[in-house]
């Protein structure tokens, strides 16, 4: 019976800060960039993630990738790309940002519908950090995850990355990232 | 005719306190109500009273915290003296972005080293430029050899474009082993497994372009070394049928990368 009555408590305590997790396996970052002859899709799995979630409704979120886990589809141009992103000094990706959830996504899990959340963020690429605001989209699907889909364009040259080049023509300068996470509630 | 009075309930003090007592029950939280249980069944804790980790559950949770404190009450956590601050992982400045969730990270494994990085871009970059040059040649020499062979099996040979094509399957055998030694000496500071990607295209037409160069070689010395015999024709007509495959081998090898 003290077992069943702590359990019990444990459920109706009140709700601190709560954190989720990036589950990797069913997550993906992808980037495109463009250039006159063709259009490069690199994508990785490897990726950390976490959201807290304070009582307030704020929510801090921070996703991060290694720069050499992007896939191409050429290992070449790969390889390349750890250059230009200077891969040894600056070996991560780091996205990291805040959003007011209230009224927003707290309120549409009652419904259990989709909410639209605007990520107040900070993208660090090439060890340069650049604030930009990042539209969301959260979905509470019913298996208990909520999955993460956005997308948002970065300037290479902002970065101060060298744009690589093809037959002397440089590729464009704006980078498009695609968001899709899955996260977990985790244990308390 | 005097009507059949409608029956009622007697209201009764038993009957009122079986209702009061009915009620009472009703309006019990779930935990009094608690599913009965055999005595020999191990207890534990049920999944309606589980807390409720999905997203959407924890979210939920979020804003019954939130109801009291906007009526006006006083937080639960508040009320229990607890710290309603967020956990210390979130750490740092809430309102900006000085916050780590992730803590320090590991280093990828697979960290290139940046001079080598480097040189190979170097190289490459090298082995790019050559590399248009040299398909550029092979087409000029192909070109010419065409022209050479129409011109010394045609109705009145005049020679004319024999040193053109010489000079240039010289310049372009040349490139080829230059361009291709570029390659393959550049250094590899990252180890990645073999797929069947558009570097692997451009690697099996080359081989095979070099494959074809050699031949062309050893076929065109051979061919002219044949002057005066009848067989000599058909060596040229070999030679220059392997002259075509090396171009499109090349082409293939270009496009590969390029497009």
């Amino acid at each position: 019976m003290n077992v069943l009555a702590l359990a019990l408590l444990l459920a109706a305590s009140p709700a601190g800060a709560q954190s989720f997790t990036v589950d990797p396996a069913a997550s993906s970052v992808t980037y495109h960039v463009v250039h006159k002859l063709h259009r490069v899709d690199g994508r990785t799995s490897t990726l950390e993630g976490k959201a807290v979630l304070q009582p307030d409704g704020k929510l801090l979120a921070m996703v991060r990738a290694p720069v050499s886990s992007f896939d191409s589809g050429d290992r070449n141009r790969d390889t390349h790309m750890l250059e230009v992103m200077e891969a040894s000094r600056f070996p991560f990706v780091v996205v990291k940002g805040v959003a007011q959830l209230e009224g927003g996504l707290l309120a549409v899990a009652q419904k259990a519908t989709t909410a639209d959340v605007k990520l107040q963020a900070e993208v660090e690429l090439h060890g340069v950090k650049e604030p930009m605001t990042i539209p969301l989209t959260v979905e509470l699907r019913p298996d208990g995850t909520a999955r993460v889909k956005g997308a948002f364009e970065v300037s290479l040259e902002r970065h101060q990355i060298e744009r690589p080049s093809l037959l002397f023509v440089k590729i464009d300068d704006a980078c498009k990232v695609d968001v899709d996470l899955v996260a977990r509630a985790a244990k308390p | 005719m005097q009507g059949i009075p409608p029956m009622r309930a007697p209201r009764t003090p038993l009957r009122a306190a079986r209702l009061a007592v009915l009620t009472a029950i009703l309006a019990l939280p779930a935990v009094g109500r608690a599913d009965p249980r055999l005595l020999d069944e191990p207890l534990r804790v049920t999944a309606a009273s589980a807390p409720d980790l999905s997203v959407r559950g924890v979210l939920l949770a979020q804003v019954e915290a939130a109801k009291p404190a906007a009526d006006g009450e006083q937080k639960p956590a508040e009320a229990a003296g607890g710290d309603p601050k967020p956990a210390p992982a979130a750490g740092g400045d809430a309102g900006g972005m000085d916050f780590d969730l992730l803590g320090e990270a590991k280093p990828p494994p697979d960290a290139a080293d940046a001079g080598a990085l480097r040189l190979r871009r170097q190289m490459l970059t090298a082995h790019q430029v050559i590399g248009f040059g040299l398909l550029a040649t092979q087409l000029a020499t192909t070109i010419a050899g065409q022209l050479n062979y129409s011109d010394k099996f045609g109705s009145s040979p005049t020679a004319r474009y024999q040193m053109t094509h010489a000079a240039l399957a010289y310049t372009d055998l040349a490139l080829f082993a230059l361009n291709g030694a570029i390659a393959l000496l550049a250094p590899s500071p990252v180890k990645r497994s073999w797929q069947m990607d558009r570097v692997m295209v451009h690697r099996i037409a080359m081989f095979t372009a070099a494959a074809g160069m050699l031949a062309q070689g050893v076929l065109g010395v051979y061919t002219s070394q044949r002057e005066g015999y009848l067989n000599q024709e058909q060596f040229a007509k070999m030679h220059l049928a392997i002259g075509y495959g090396t171009l499109a081998a090349m082409t293939v090898g270009v496009g590969a990368l390029v497009f």
